[in-house]
């Protein structure tokens, strides 16, 4: 369903992707794992065009993202949400009109109470009460705001999920709801892509890990050959992983 | 050291480029696909309503220091009935429009560029092209035609308060009957005047909005980023209304030269 195929994307002299190649079949879940300022963001940021390639291409369905026009790139992004490391929710604007924002702009629901149902459906799937609705982002607490921002690109209707690092700088208890939510959505048919430093979360979720170093791939395993890899960053990424304690 | 001059001065250049086309895309926006009018009313508010009282108070006292100087002046040359007219015409063309800028640059200016740097370095931007919202649209476009609006309105209400202001204090100062006062502004604000002072403070409506926006729309770095962003932000508004009053007098100037006036 996504395919890189040697992107790369440098920012001046610098060279984030450097013929990265990498493919996720639809309904996998795929964790990203690498080092922190090696690309990890900017790799989903092409996905979705908030960043351009400077060469190589990305294929979505098996069509190329470099042909699409602005409207093409809107049904792309319907299809494809990106869930920020911030919940980038507009803090100008309740929860309600937040979820809401989506479903007008694509223009998703036949009337207002056709919307109301959309949005109270996925306030539920993620686990949030109704009443939050009239709330503002800032009122609220910062791993609710993400999860709120996980019911704003599933009110799209979208079949592929970027997560960029869902469960950085939460509580164990909300990670481990984050965590859950994301495995739910997975097995219920989504496509999910997960990029994260959590190698815990990793072994227990995805069913391919990937490593982005040296600006390109450089190791795709699964939780269960991962434990015979050698590679030096995978070795320590799993080291870190088995001292925490479960959570 | 000349070297490093060039270089700042190219990028200064640059960055107002930029600004410039910035500024011209989200009006060709406005152009073909107009403002949503809820959120041009929002930000018709925060930029114009909330700036009338500082109008008022500097205005006035504008008004005021207009007619003493020029008082000052005109008494030199048996003149100083004619102070009403020299003020006003002044004002229009010059003092308002710039100080209008001036109080839009550290009223609006600051704030929108805090908000719009704020939501671009917390992904809020992002999200909005994520969801099928053009940003251009939804957070640019308002604030600047906003701007545009409030610098022209504010300026015809700073005017009349400013008429009000140094016509109170040549009364009281120089026991110039009022309604003299007045009647003098016929005389020396011309239609050219109008247009001058009108035509200056869309212009600097534009700059300034067009800053604003920019420098927050495309800010890095944080919430360090976003509040070197404000600085930079006010002071090329302030810089660049000076150098914009400038070269419009000057282009004004030579064109009315030119049509023999
Ligand atoms: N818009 C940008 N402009 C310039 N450099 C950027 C930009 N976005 C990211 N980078 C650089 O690209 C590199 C990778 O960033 P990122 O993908 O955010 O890292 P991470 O893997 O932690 O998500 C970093 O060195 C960062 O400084
Ligand atoms: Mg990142």
């Amino acid at each position: 369903m996504i395919e890189f195929v040697n992107v790369t994307k440098r920012f001046e002299a610098q060279a984030v992707l450097e013929k990265m190649s990498l493919t996720i079949e639809k309904g996998e879940i795929v964790f990203l794992i690498g080092r922190s300022g090696v690309g990890k963001s900017v790799s989903l940021k092409c996905l979705v065009g908030l960043l351009k390639l400077d060469a190589g291409e990305i294929r979505f369905d098996g069509r190329s993202t470099a042909e699409l026009d602005e409207k093409e790139w809107m049904g792309l992004r319907r299809r494809c949400s990106l869930i920020f490391q911030n919940p980038a929710l507009i803090d100008s604007m309740t929860i309600y009109d937040n979820l809401a924002l989506g479903i007008r702009a694509m223009g998703l629901a036949a009337s207002r109470s056709n919307e109301r149902g959309l949005i109270e459906r996925e306030i539920a799937q993620v686990g949030l009460d109704l009443s939050l609705l009239k709330r503002y982002p800032l009122e609220l607490s910062h791993s609710t705001q993400k999860r709120v921002s996980v019911a704003r690109a599933l009110v799209v209707g979208s079949e592929a999920l970027l997560f960029d690092e869902p469960t950085t700088g939460l509580d164990p208890i909300n990670t481990a709801r984050i965590n859950q939510l994301i495995e739910g959505l997975g097995r219920a048919g989504r496509t999910i892509w997960v990029v994260s430093h959590d190698m815990h979360c990793a072994l227990a979720v995805a069913d391919r890990i990937l490593l982005l170093e040296g600006a390109h791939i450089a190791a795709d395993l699964t939780p269960k050959t991962i434990r015979s890899s050698n590679h030096p960053l995978i070795r320590q990424f799993l080291e870190e992983a088995d001292a925490r304690p479960l959570h | 050291m000349l070297a490093r001059f060039t270089e700042n001065l190219k990028s200064k250049v640059e960055n107002f480029g930029a600004v410039l086309r910035f500024g011209f895309q989200a009006l060709r926006l406005v152009a073909t696909e107009g403002v949503p009018p809820r959120l041009l009313t929002e930000q018709l508010f925060e930029c114009g309503v909330k700036a009338i009282p500082t109008t008022l108070v500097s205005g006035f006292f504008v008004g005021a220091i207009m007619a003493i100087q020029i008082e000052l002046q005109l008494r030199n040359f048996g003149a100083e009935g004619a102070v009403g007219g020299v003020a006003t015409s002044v004002t229009i063309r010059n003092v308002g429009p710039v100080l209008i800028g001036f109080i839009l640059v550290g009223k609006v200016g600051a704030l929108t560029t805090a908000v719009l740097g704020t939501m671009r370095v917390t992904d809020q931007i992002d999200a909005l092209t994520c969801l099928g919202v053009d940003p251009i649209r939804m957070l640019v476009a308002p604030r600047l035609i906003a701007a545009i609006i409030s610098c022209f309105l504010l300026l015809t209400i700073g005017l009349i308060v400013s008429v009000g202001g140094g016509s109170a204090l040549a009364w009281l100062n120089f026991g110039t009957n009022p309604w003299h006062y007045i009647s003098q502004i016929p005389k020396f604000v011309s239609l050219e005047s109008l247009l001058t002072g009108g035509f200056k403070s869309l212009a600097f409506g534009t700059l300034l909005g067009s800053v604003a926006c920019y420098q927050g729309y495309w800010a890095t770095g944080g919430a360090a980023g976003v509040g070197k962003m404000v600085r930079k932000a006010a002071i090329n508004s302030l810089v660049g209304i000076i150098v914009a009053d400038f070269f419009i007098s000057w282009i004004i100037s030579h064109f009315l030269r030119g049509i023999g006036h």
